[in-house]
């Protein structure tokens, strides 16, 4: 399986999956959160279309306190 | 007491709390519950060391903050917090709304880091964009009236001006401004936003007229923030009831309190 280099809040990282939703399950990523790709949001409701290339930049942002 | 209207939501309290700067979430907790505020704001960031494989540090956020902040099942106002271009606060907004399931948005837009000041001419065209996609917006301004008048005139149902600089608590730090805001601005839900320091200070913008006040640093930076959180609900409420009952009219000179005419002789001889 063929793998790349993709970036996750600036860490480079390895990946072998072709979009979101394969990269969050690679991750294991759980819990809240939201994504960006490449400075713009990706709905849920996309992340199995949102197809991933070599070099994108993904944003991962969670809950955290603000006033 | 009428409530509290956000964009058609009726709230029984008058007090918005910020969630950030509390010494524990426990804190945060009580002050939340013990005060009954209206709603409280929060926001996304990155969170590395959890996306590293490692454990949120710290009670500002993770997944622990946020279910605890769900299982309150009190409104929450995400922020734009951060953003210095239309772009950023877009992207952020549409996160917000598909995380925490709101259309209301807080919308933050600096234009001076020093500050911390909004940016007036991008707030407006953010503004627009951000109500053009279904967003409640709830613009935190100067105290400009013009620029007050140009987001209300957009559609931005509520304001919210600041008293002074976010977390300065200098109290209010242009009274003609703010006064002339609830003035020239009568239908518009006002909430002071940012800058007050102490309970009467609150008190003396709900005297204006203000419809609400949002606190964040002065309850969670007080020696005891639940108990502060408090004491501001109740300043609050007691500005409010003022404004609704009318305060006197100011006077030059002194009005005697007890009737004059039939005083006793002995108390009309001049020293």
């Amino acid at each position: 399986m063929s793998t790349f280099t993709l970036w996750l809040n600036d860490n480079s990282l390895q990946t072998a999956a072709t979009t979101v939703a394969g990269f969050i399950a690679e991750q294991q990523l759980s819990g809240a959160f939201v994504l960006a790709c490449n400075g713009r949001f990706v709905p849920q409701q996309h992340y199995p279309d949102q197809q991933l290339q070599p070099g994108d930049r993904l944003e991962l942002l969670r809950p955290v306190a603000g006033g | 007491m009428q409530p509290l209207d956000i964009y058609g939501t009726k709230l029984a309290s008058r007090l918005l709390l910020g969630s950030a700067h509390y010494p524990s979430l426990a804190q945060l907790q009580q002050a939340i519950t013990q005060s009954q505020c209206a709603a409280l704001t929060l926001s996304l960031r990155r969170q590395a060391s959890v996306e590293l494989g490692g454990e949120y540090v710290g009670e500002q956020g993770g997944e622990q903050f946020w279910q605890q902040l769900k299982s309150l099942a009190v409104p929450l106002l995400p922020n734009t917090s951060g953003c210095h271009t239309v772009a950023q606060v877009l992207n952020l907004a549409r996160m917000s709304r598909e995380l925490f399931g709101t259309h209301w948005i807080k919308l933050e837009l600096t234009g001076d880091d020093y500050n911390l000041q909004p940016e007036p001419i991008l707030l407006l065209e953010a503004a627009e964009r951000l109500l053009a996609d279904g967003f409640a917006v709830l613009p935190y301004c100067t105290d400009d009236l013009v620029l007050c008048k140009r987001l209300y005139q957009l559609g931005c149902q509520v304001l919210m001006p600041w008293a002074a600089p976010i977390g300065s608590g200098l109290g209010v730090i242009n009274p003609f401004a703010l006064r002339t805001l609830r003035e020239r601005l009568p239908d518009a839900t006002l909430i002071v936003d940012a800058g007050l320091g102490k309970p009467s200070q609150a008190c003396q913008v709900m005297e204006y007229g203000y419809d609400a006040v949002l606190l964040n640093s002065a309850v969670a930076r007080a020696g005891d923030p639940v108990q502060m959180a408090c004491a501001f609900a109740q300043a609050v409420n007691a500005g409010r009831q003022a404004f609704l009952a009318g305060t006197m009219a100011a006077s030059d000179f002194a009005i005697a309190s007890t009737p004059l005419p039939d005083t006793p002789f002995w108390l009309q001889e001049q020293p």
